[in-house]
């Protein structure tokens, strides 16, 4: 992502007090949409590792989003589990199903590997669908139970944002200082040219499918947080339609900017809540959103926005050259 | 369809599986086509296939078309169309492998739900290719099957003639293989271009006036027959032609056998199986070949 | 410490190397040269694991080096540049270097996010070792630049520094002086001059003739795949066969009559 991955921690205390502040002044159903987005970035940032990093297109993320979504469900209905408990589980469900059709595909250049992830968003899906004993088919799976934090059960629009909000912003934080480490150097030397990084002793293959999990597992834990707000999921709440809606996302971000992707994650999710009603011309007017948007900004919104980066003839004089 | 005997069912089975599979390889060779050329997928092929389908179904509607003339006049429509489409749209996307991908989701999604608006069921398709059962070994089906087949197989021959021995297909195949290199010796690359893309645009049209009478058809269907299409490319050589429609055929008749003798719920799985595992494995295809990359 | 027997790899029918045999000892410069397309990169991508060659050994240090994977090689001490430069065009030039400092350093990356004192060590001693590469080639005034920026000259030190910071005990250089101009090129010399006499073992493909007989006291010379020549500077240049590969064989036939 951008080269000073630092967490501006004043920015994002003035963005956090704004955010606190909003459920208290917004009418009910900004905060409920308010809480869609919040439950998206999860697996947007998630896919940001897979897109911004290793430069891939990945059309997999609604799938494995509604793993996670399908573990915690049948954890809680059918087994009795309190919400909490399925948490890790969800997470580790969503990672062991990504990585292990994902992995081998990781090895694939760009569109092969867009195809492979079409692949395993299908593949998924029609077992989800089809699996009827497993994970009740097209019916889905009813009455998951909310999240319960000492007694207190988070049911309400305005409970749940506070966990959504928390969520997001532990994810945020999370990500950011993962870009700051080793992983997120070598993870953009990656995606600049694979060859040299082997060249200079990264092991491509291993931070590759490391940045796989990351991806997966930010997408089950969205899915958590997704099953146990709207607590009735189905089959088709996962389809590629959903991946595609992650991806742009993503994209729309500009590659590499996690701010950006927070931002666009805000817009699209919240007109894809707010243009529901209009049915068809809501999926219309996404179509030509992304259509357009590739037309014309093909390098996402925040390449509007001019990076600050010194250039060499401000910084060279005369030419150092130690004997 | 009725049947008498097992060996009845195999052969309708199989006659079926080739069916689908025709069209499961016609639209992969739109695939194939604007791979070779320009080396990217257009993920908006299978909304193309189903646009042709409704485009035919509006116009048979209106005129009682034979078959033949139908369909010529839906490809010629669609190469005009994609032509179109090339200039104002594709143009600018082509210079990136992302962005094309994700401008090419986006058509699809607005031309799905385009033809969403106006046909929000599924509607039956005329039968143009005739009604009549015909009675071969056992087996019972549709004339409309052997009409799809010998489409297909008159479709394929003449795409070789065109691009074997006329001019303007050998400069379209110049153009595939190195556009710099064509530029220089006279071909007008861009031309050459945009009528790569309208040719991509026909042939899955055309495929999509051949599905309908076989099934009803809905808004819908673009994305299920667009990916196995392109699983039948994949499977098959994603450049090679004669790959894709052997991995077409494979898949239609792949899934049709599982779809009766393992299981009817899972019979879409087969397609994206295959997929995925061709693309770990071998993402050649079984007749592709492949350009090793210089250091 | 280098010993490469009867390397040959052919390329779907046309052959890149032909029964190759190099030997490079422990703190010589050694130069490789020959014509266009003689093998010369091909050699260096079988070495550094790249290509897997379809006959013959790579020992180094005792060690084989077939099938072993490119990232083990650096690890084992065995370091490359590239002929086309291969930098990391969207990091900064500090970051090209400090990331392949972090090869050497303990802690991880999920010691990175904890904040956990051995990776933050580490991470300090990448960073001066770094800074140290980077002054070593006189890039330090353009440490926080963008790599894509940079101007070619600057380029090929960055791909010098950072194969220096992986503190390779055996060096290929592949035409490190590329595209140089004349000031430019006697500062590379000095700089490779300078990284021998630490004690780095070079082997050094190069065009330019003054340079590799500047640097290296042995020669070898490849041509179409095949060894033709290999021995001390001097009688290398001057070597017939070498001629012929270069220039053809009426030049090369007039060079004996004057010579």
């Amino acid at each position: 992502m951008t080269h000073q991955p630092t967490i501006r921690f004043g920015r994002l205390c003035a963005a956090l007090a704004v955010l606190l502040v909003l459920p208290f002044v917004a009418p009910n159903y900004v905060i409920h949409v308010a809480n869609f987005v919040l439950i998206m970035t999860l697996p947007v940032i998630g896919l940001g590792f897979i897109t911004g990093f290793t430069g891939r297109v990945s059309l997999s993320q609604g799938a494995i989003f509604g793993v996670g979504a399908y573990v915690t469900a049948l954890l809680t209905t059918k087994l009795g589990w309190s919400p909490l408990a399925t948490f890790a589980p969800a997470v580790l469900g969503a990672i062991t199903v990504g990585t292990a059709l994902g992995g081998p595909a990781m090895r694939l250049a760009g569109l092969y590997f867009v195809m492979a992830t079409i692949g395993i968003q299908q593949i998924v899906w029609i077992v989800l669908l089809n699996a009827v004993e497993f994970t009740g088919g097209p019916q889905g799976v009813r009455s998951i139970p909310a999240v319960g934090v000492g007694g207190f059960e988070i049911d309400s629009t305005f409970s749940f944002y506070f966990l959504a909000l928390a969520m997001a912003t532990a994810s945020y934080m999370l990500a950011k200082r993962i870009i700051a480490s080793r992983m997120g150097l070598r993870l953009r030397a990656i995606s600049d040219d694979e060859l040299a990084s082997s060249a200079v002793a990264i092991d491509v293959t291993r931070n590759k499918v490391l940045a796989l999990v990351l991806c997966s597992g930010w997408a089950g834990a969205g899915g958590f947080l997704y099953a146990h707000y709207v607590r009735y999921i189905h089959p088709d709440m996962f389809t590629l339609e959903p991946s595609i809606l992650l991806l742009t996302m993503s994209m729309f971000g500009g590659y590499r900017s996690l701010e950006g992707m927070l931002v666009a994650t805000a817009i699209l999710e919240s007109a894809t809540e707010y243009l529901r009603p209009f049915g068809e011309f809501r999926m219309i007017a996404y179509g030509m959103l992304l259509l357009l948007g590739m037309m014309f900004f093909p390098k996402g919104v925040l390449s509007l926005f001019p990076r600050r980066s010194p250039k060499p003839a401000q910084l060279v004089k005369e030419r150092t050259s130690d004997a | 369809m009725e049947t008498t005997g097992s060996v009845g069912m195999l052969l309708q089975i199989l006659i079926g599986g080739i069916a689908t599979g025709s069209i499961y390889a016609v639209v992969g060779l739109g695939f194939t086509l604007l791979y070779r050329a320009m080396k990217m997928v257009n993920f908006a092929q299978g909304h193309v296939f189903m646009a042709g389908t409704f485009l035919g179904l509006i116009i048979a509607n209106r005129f009682a078309l034979p078959a033949i003339p139908l369909l010529l006049i839906v490809m010629v429509l669609a190469f005009l169309i994609g032509v179109v489409l090339e200039r104002i749209v594709f143009r600018r996307l082509y210079h990136d492998h992302d962005v094309f991908i994700v401008g090419a989701i986006g058509l699809g999604i607005v031309l799905m739900n385009t033809v969403r608006v106006f046909f929000p069921e599924p509607v039956p398709f005329p039968k143009v290719f005739g009604e009549r059962l015909v009675e071969f070994g056992g087996a019972r089906f549709q004339e409309a099957y052997l009409w799809v087949i010998g489409c297909t197989v008159v479709l394929v021959a003449l795409l070789h003639s065109f691009f074997t021995y006329t001019r303007h297909g050998r400069a379209m195949r110049a153009v595939a293989s190195d556009a710099e290199i064509a530029g220089t010796v006279g071909v007008n690359v861009p031309r050459a271009i945009a009528h790569i893309f309208g040719l991509t645009f026909a042939v899955a049209a055309g495929a999509g006036v051949l599905i309908g009478p076989l099934y009803f058809v809905s808004f819908d269907m673009g994305d299920m027959v667009g990916l196995k299409a392109f699983a039948a490319a994949v499977l098959g050589g994603i450049n090679s032609v004669p790959g894709t429609i052997l991995g077409g055929i494979a898949i239609g008749l792949l899934e049709n056998l599982a779809g009766t003798y393992i299981s009817s719920a899972y019979k879409d799985l087969v397609a994206f199986v295959i997929l995925l595992a061709m693309l770990v494995f071998r993402p050649n295809g079984l007749l592709g070949t492949s350009t090793p990359v210089k250091v | 410490m280098l010993e490469v027997k009867a390397v040959s790899l052919s390329f779907r029918g046309v052959r890149a190397l032909a029964a190759v045999d190099l030997q490079v000892a422990k703190g010589e410069l050694l130069g490789v040269i020959g014509p266009n397309g003689s093998g010369k990169s091909t050699l260096f991508n079988v070495i550094s694991g790249i290509y897997r060659p379809d006959s013959g050994s790579l020992i180094f240090e005792g060690k084989s080096l077939v099938g072993v994977s490119p990232a083990q090689i650096v690890r084992n001490g065995l370091v490359r540049t590239f002929q086309n430069k291969r930098l990391f065009v969207n990091l900064t030039v500090h970051e090209n270097v400090m990331v392949a400092a972090l090869k050497a350093e303990p802690g991880s990356a999920l010691g990175d996010v904890l904040g956990l004192r051995r990776s933050r060590e580490a991470l300090e001693s990448a960073e001066s070792r770094a800074r140290e590469c980077l002054r070593i080639v006189g890039l330090t005034a353009l440490a926080d630049v963008l790599t894509k920026d940079l101007p070619y000259g600057a380029q090929n030190r960055l791909e010098i520094a950072r194969a220096l910071v992986l503190e390779p005990s055996l060096l290929l250089l592949d035409e490190p002086a590329a595209g140089l101009n004349p000031s430019e090129r006697t500062e590379v010399v000095h700089l490779i001059r300078k990284i021998h006499e630490r004690g780095i073992t070079i082997a050094l493909v190069e065009h330019d003739m003054r340079i590799v007989t500047g640097l290296c006291s042995r020669i070898a010379v490849l041509d179409h795949g095949e060894k033709i020549a290999d021995g001390a500077a001097k009688e290398v240049i001057d070597d017939p066969k070498v001629l012929e590969a270069y220039f053809g064989a009426e030049l090369s036939g007039a060079q004996e009559v004057n010579a």
